[in-house]
């Protein structure tokens, strides 16, 4: 039964210093949805005695299937705190009811696109982390996005119930363990200093640290032990967690606290006494079914059991009485409102990062304030499903002003320019919706701070968009979101039947919209492609292609196809030379490789084509070694004007160049969109244009002779400079015990994968190995992985850079020229690269 | 080659009797570059054959005057249509077309067509078709290129004449020769054969033709079966046709209950029987390596390529319309049609008139995103790999251009085909054109180029952004050697050649010069562009 209505959730809305935004973010597998389910339970929306079984958040039946969460799902709780605990609280507020906007996000690398739709709309973030496991490759990823979007983090240690349980450690050994895991996630913390957001570290003293059970529905920081020996031992609260952590230790017998291990028998640290230990306690009384101990236990801690929950045994015993005396509701949810910003703390200093235009306009003012009254300012940061088929909420969050139903609004897309009329729709809200699992209400409207389902606007959003009211046409969009993974891994769809290829395209539309991550294009052989992060998200994305967006209808699925990029290793031995089809204009070019790293600064944004040129080209001559007058002679980057190539003028007194630039700056768009190779893009490659004779009539030099020349020329450029295909790889992050180890390698060596690291983790048999695997071969890798290891490591795999393949594509039988041969057959092209004699022309 | 190749080879004798039988004096021969060397022993054998015929004839007083043959070469269009215009300036009445041919229909001239002819070994090629008929469970469609149409008649008779099986081959009608255009003003008799010329081709060709000149006037769709019904009533069958060829299926079947066996090489002919029955079975049987050829894997490539060059149209703003053909009847209408359908997608349109296109005169044109080729069947495919912005046929457009319009498979590739589209002016009133379009290409969504009607209000706006472009062009060009062109197609939203001309970098002269009154008339350079007089020799 729910405990709260809508109206009572929607009156909270108002109070923006009430309100908490969060999402809750981990490795996969780290309990996260598990936990957030017994948040959850705190609500009323879920039984307490299921919290733990249920995973609410997991609305998708293959999500319940493979018990890992795929989408991201936004619940609001509802939490009244006592008047008593809110008394130490500093912060504004606005009465003792909250509101908290919880996400849960996936925990594994292919849906990190999920987890930073997530962030983008949350202030705060509980980072869970396995207290065995620790952090992992994943808990760092997420942190670190999470701290890129000035998201505040709170920590708690998970799974505590494997300690008692499982692993039986005792107390200074699991204070040692949990010690590490802080330690570990505040490294990473640490590392992210920014004035705005402060001391982002964590402290269990400090009450950021929760350490939690959520398949047992239990959790507690140092707080709640700290008010029950508060008044035992006559010092106040913060005293007494300050004690509780650390290099303090009490020893009974003396009655005494001291920094040192005194070394007497019973002599222990604070931690363990006070708060390990009686845990440990009451939970192996309650597995021993010791109840006649338990009841005087548990009177002595003020909390009883109902009725018939006194029959309970064994393992079902234990959970009642840790949730009734320490539920995690209580801990966790007390602990955000505590610790994390409301929406209108956070606003303040998100605002920089959030808005993409002057920061002392009206919008910039309205979401700095979190104002109810200013201007409409939302994010809309992912799109959800309808249960009727094909339609979709737009989700996210109101950073200012109000959206109500019927309104209608101005929905700038991710290409909107300001002033222009691109990617820009006016549109009303048919009915704006609040989130809660697997129920939405309507509402009449939601004000700023709050998270939001729209319903009536998905005819114009792709994936994201900010929208503004109607009349605010000066507004700037909210800057688009960062992901941290690439599509790298991609199928070519097609339908059974040729007459189905309407609901193909439909389905593919439809799957674009639904996931942050994954696109949908077509490719020049006609082949429908989807791209996504991996192997796993492609599958995801696969199963509700045909399931959900398709109706059923069946597809066919290539195998996984990757692209290449190709580059050049050293400059043309020789200047090529290609004439016009007229024969009256001849250019005289020359490839080169890029200097190291400068291609990944490309990337990365650091040097383009927007930049200041004075910037770039210090940057280029002080980092990349390049002459300074040179760095001012780049035409141009490609292919889409941004990539890592670039064009460069060594012409010295030549006439009528400035008429060809044009020209030249097409061709080489077209030319490094589709190498000569296997028309896969080009990479790290530099165009120098030596020379060029042109014809004196202006006619005779047009776009029509110049392009397809300057083409020709790139090509035989690119021939002529050891050409090399470039394959994408990955590091891949496996955690195993050590005697899988052999296992690990012996798959790794199979797939041309090596090792580059391999780290135990300190006080666990485990160890941590990082490889890095080209991605062509990591298809069933994880499979193999599994089958090699008996199922004891979990590899996980993000694109990490582009690696060249040291043999020559050329040459038809070296693995890149069967890599070639293979592209060029998919994409119908002629079996043989183009010899360079078809490119260069003689004089 | 003697005198009597020749005349086999470039049928001298029935080209002669169409010739006086119709009595043209004005005719103009159209020879493609192959062929061209041939071209004066063809005029003169014919000029012989003619006065020889005329002798036997009756004489009437107007055939006294001499037969002009005139000679027409390097064709403005594909060399497989008539070319019309070329004719109509030698003021021909009719033209001889020699080498292959689309037999698209002409609007202005009666054709005669000579279409070669080739060696078939028609004793092999029937033993082979029979076997792959026992072979396949399917009922066989033979289609062949037109310079094996001679041989045809032998390779049926053969066949029925050693039916030992039930074997089930239809076999395509022989194409007329004869060519009435569409647009006869004067509605002037055109004897097509002469019943009473008798030779063994001719018998077989005569029945047909009677039947293919009324057809011709009846409005027969590509690729769209019409019912004929025999004089009889009783058997009805389904009627097709393509590139020329035409034949009859039985009513209750469709063309994916048949295989296609093509005789002959590969021609753009056959492409295009592989893209309009695209769910066909084609095989083809080689007529100089005398076998079976059954890989057709290339042919459905070049139909997912067709779809590719469509969903990019889909995102063009700016289309060129290539006129490609003066002479196949209705190219009027449908340059006229793809001009609408462009324009009330919202998007402009450029209309040039060129010959062959070839990538280098494309590129002339780099504000076009997508060009729309108008030409016949067999010279409209082009692959357009080597072109900056592909060609698509006037079919594809409708494809691309038309709201509601779906790829769902079927092709067509002549004028006039009924795609059962909404008239240009429904798609306008549409109010769908508001909703953003789904591109495969950016992978979301895009804005859909406004509609005309809205063009209007928003001229204002677009006219600050042109000049806004303008001004950024003139900024650049000051120092053009320090500038990075950053100038994304995408990112402008360039809708019409104008802003693409604003984009640019280099815009041509200056045009405050021009404006200079005290200029003078003189004499330019003389010779050829490769190297003007007044250039030293290098």
């Amino acid at each position: 039964m729910v405990k709260f209505t809508v109206d009572e959730l929607r009156r909270i809305m108002d109070k923006k210093h009430n309100i908490r935004n969060m999402s809750v973010i981990a490795h996969v597998d780290h309990g996260k949805s598990t936990l957030t389910d017994s948040l959850v339970a705190a609500a009323g929306i879920i039984a307490q005695a299921d919290a733990g079984d249920v995973r609410l958040t997991d609305t998708r039946a293959d999500e319940a299937e493979r018990g890992i969460t795929i989408k991201s799902t936004g619940i609001s709780l509802y939490y009244e705190m006592s008047e008593e605990s809110l008394k130490d609280f500093k912060g504004e507020k606005d009465g003792s009811d909250y509101l908290i906007n919880l996400i849960d996000s996936p925990g594994h690398v292919d849906f990190s696109s999920e987890v930073t739709a997530a962030l983008r709309i949350t202030d705060g973030a509980l980072v869970v982390v396995d207290c065995v496991e620790g952090v992992c490759v994943q808990t760092e990823t997420v942190l670190r996005q999470a701290l890129g979007e000035r998201i505040r983090p709170v920590l708690t240690v998970n799974k505590m119930d494997r300690c008692f349980l499982e692993l039986q450690v005792d107390g200074e050994e699991a204070y040692q363990t949990f010690c590490r895991v802080i330690e570990n996630a505040n490294v990473i913390m640490a590392t992210y200093e920014d004035k705005l957001l402060g001391d982002v570290q964590v402290y269990p003293e400090k009450g950021t640290v929760a350490f939690s059970a959520g398949l047992h529905g239990w959790a507690f920081t140092l707080t709640n032990f700290a008010k029950m020996y508060a008044s035992k031992f006559g010092v106040d609260e913060k005293k007494m967690m300050e004690r509780l952590w650390g290099e303090n230790f009490f020893d009974p017998t003396t009655k005494k606290w001291t920094t040192k291990n005194t070394g007497s028998q019973t002599c222990s640290r604070g931690f363990v006494q006070f708060v390990y230990n009686p845990i440990k306690q009451v939970i192996n009384i309650c597995m021993n079914d010791q109840k006649d101990k338990l009841w005087p236990m548990m009177a002595k801690l003020k909390c009883s059991l109902k009725g018939e929950e006194k029959e309970l045994m064994g393992k079902h015993l234990m959970k009642r009485v840790m949730q009734t005396w320490l539920p995690a509701s209580a801990a966790l949810l007390e602990m955000m409102i505590f610790h994390l910003p409301s929406p209108s703390t956070a606003q303040r200093y998100r605002v920089e990062n959030l808005y993409e235009g002057p920061l002392d306009d009206q919008y910039a003012n309205a979401i700095r304030n979190c104002d109810p009254e200013g201007p409409l300012m939302l994010y809309v940061s992912k799109m959800i499903p309808a249960s009727d088929k094909g339609r979709f909420f737009a989700f996210g969050r109101v950073f200012s002003g109000k959206v109500s139903t019927g309104v209608k609004v101005r929905i700038m897309g991710p290409n909107y320019v300001p002033g222009q009329k691109k990617d820009l729709y006016v549109k009303s809200v048919q009915r704006t919706v609040i989130w809660m699992g697997r129920r939405q209400e309507s509402v009449e409207d939601v004000p700023c701070g709050n998270t939001v389902a729209l319903v009536g606007l998905d005819q114009f959003i792709t994936k994201n968009a900010t929208l503004t009211n109607e009349k605010e046409v000066d507004a700037h969009p909210i800057r688009a979101m960062k992901f941290s993974v690439s599509p790298v891994v991609r199928v070519a769809v097609q339908c059974k039947v040729a007459s189905d290829l309407p609901k193909l395209v439909e389905g593919l539309k439809r799957l674009a919209k639904s996931d942050p991550m994954v696109i949908c294009t077509i490719e020049e052989s006609g082949e429908h492609i989807i791209a996504g992060a991996g192997e796993l998200h492609l599958e995801i994305c696969l199963k509700d292609l045909q399931d959900d967006f398709m109706g059923g209808a069946e597809i066919v699925v290539s195998d996984p196809v990757v692209s290449f990029r190709e580059t050049v290793m050293e400059k043309s031995h020789h200047t090529v030379m290609s004439k016009s089809p007229n024969k009256h204009n001849r250019l005289y070019f020359e490839a080169r490789p890029l200097e190291e790293g400068l291609a990944e600064a490309i990337d990365d944004g650091r040097i383009g084509p927007r930049d200041d040129p004075k910037v770039r080209s210090k940057i280029l001559a002080e980092e990349f070694g390049w002459d300074k007058d040179l760095a001012k002679k780049i035409w141009c980057f490609g292919p889409d004007t941004t990539g890592p190539n670039m064009v460069v003028d060594m012409c010295k007194g030549v006439q009528y160049l400035n008429e060809i630039k044009d020209s030249v700056v097409a061709a080489f768009q077209w030319a490094t969109k589709e190498g000569v190779l296997a028309d896969e893009n080009m990479r790290g490659i530099a165009f120098e244009v030596c020379d060029v004779v042109l014809h004196a009539d202006a006619i005779h030099r047009g776009g029509g002779q110049i392009i397809p020349t300057a083409r020709r020329a790139m090509y035989a450029a690119q021939l002529t400079a050891k050409p090399r295909l470039l394959e994408p790889v990955y590091l891949v992050e496996i955690q195993a015990p050590e005697q899988a180890l052999g296992g690990i390698y012996g798959v790794l060596n199979q797939k041309r994968g090596h090792v580059f690291e391999e780290v135990q983790r300190p006080g666990t048999p485990l160890y941590n190995i990082k490889a890095y695997l080209p991605v062509i071969e990591s298809f069933g890798f994880s499979g193999t992985l599994r089958a090699a290891t008996s199922g004891q490591a979990f590899p996980q795999a993000v694109f990490d850079h582009w690696d060249m393949m040291s043999n020559d594509p050329t040459d038809a039988s070296t693995t890149a020229g069967g890599l070639v041969a293979e592209i060029r057959k998919r994409k119908g092209l002629k079996e043989h690269i183009t010899p360079l004699s078809e490119y260069e022309d003689r004089l | 080659m003697d005198q009597k190749e020749l005349s086999e080879q470039f049928d001298i004798v029935a080209t002669a009797a169409f010739i006086t039988r119709n009595r043209f004096q004005r005719v103009a021969l159209q020879f493609p570059d192959e062929l061209l060397t041939h071209s004066v022993a063809v005029a003169g054998a014919l000029k012989k054959e003619i006065a020889k015929q005329r002798n036997l004839s009756i004489v009437d007083e107007g055939d006294n005057v001499p037969v002009k043959l005139f000679v027409m070469a390097d064709t403005t269009f594909g060399s497989c249509c008539a070319d019309e215009v070329a004719a109509m300036h030698a003021d021909a009445q009719c033209i001889v077309h020699y080498g292959n041919a689309c037999l698209s229909r002409t609007s202005r001239l009666p054709v005669w067509y000579v279409f070669g002819r080739s060696a078939v070994d028609v004793e092999d090629c029937s033993t082979q078709l029979v076997e792959f008929a026992s072979k396949t469970s399917k009922p066989l469609l033979v289609l062949f290129g037109l310079d094996c149409s001679h041989q045809i008649p032998s390779i049926q008779q053969r066949i029925s004449d050693n039916r030992d099986a039930d074997l089930n081959i239809t076999f395509a009608d022989i194409t007329p020769q004869c060519m009435m255009p569409s647009l006869s003003n004067e509605k002037q008799e055109i004897i097509p054969e002469d019943s009473s010329s008798y030779t063994d081709r001719k018998e077989y060709d005569l029945s047909r033709d009677a039947g293919g000149l009324e057809e011709q006037t009846a409005v027969t769709h590509n690729g769209n079966a019409s019912e004929v019904s025999s004089s009889h009533g009783e058997a009805v069958s389904s009627q097709y046709s393509l590139g020329g060829l035409k034949w009859t299926v039985r009513k209750d079947t469709t063309m994916d209950d048949y295989v296609i066996v093509w005789i002959g090489e590969e021609r753009p002919g056959l492409t295009n029987v592989t893209l309009v029955y695209n769910t066909t079975t084609v095989v083809r049987y080689d007529c100089t390596d005398r076998k079976m050829v059954t890989d057709v894997a290339s042919q459905s490539r070049v139909l997912k390529r067709r779809y590719y060059y469509v969903e990019r149209a889909k995102d063009a703003n700016v289309v060129g319309i290539v006129v490609g053909t003066l002479g196949v009847a209705g190219y009027a209408d449908v340059i006229h049609r793809v001009r609408k359908i462009v324009e009330s997608a919202g998007k402009k349109a450029y209309t040039l008139v060129m010959g062959k296109p070839n990538p280098a005169k494309l590129a002339n044109f780099p504000e076009c995103e997508v060009f729309v080729l108008v030409a016949c069947p067999q010279t409209a495919l082009i692959d357009s790999r080597e072109y900056l912005a592909p060609l698509l046929t006037p079919f594809e457009a409708e494809l691309a251009f038309v709201e509601g319009n779906q790829w769902t498979g079927a092709y067509a590739l002549e004028f006039n085909t009924d795609l059962g589209h909404a008239s240009p002016s429904e798609v306008s009133a549409g109010t769908k054109l508001e909703e953003p379009r789904f591109s495969f290409f950016s992978g979301g969504y895009v804005g859909r180029s406004r509609s005309a009607t809205r063009d209007v209000e928003d001229s204002n706006s677009r006219a600050i952004v042109i000049s806004k472009a303008a001004e950024h062009a003139l900024q650049l060009q000051a120092n053009p050697s320090s500038s990075i062109i950053t100038t994304e197609r995408g990112a402008l939203d360039i809708k019409s050649g104008a802003e693409y001309l604003a984009a640019r970098t280099y815009q041509g002269l200056d045009i405050s010069e021009v404006g200079n009154p005290d200029l003078l008339a003189l004499p330019g350079r003389k010779g050829r562009a490769a190297h003007y007089k007044d250039e030293a020799s290098s």
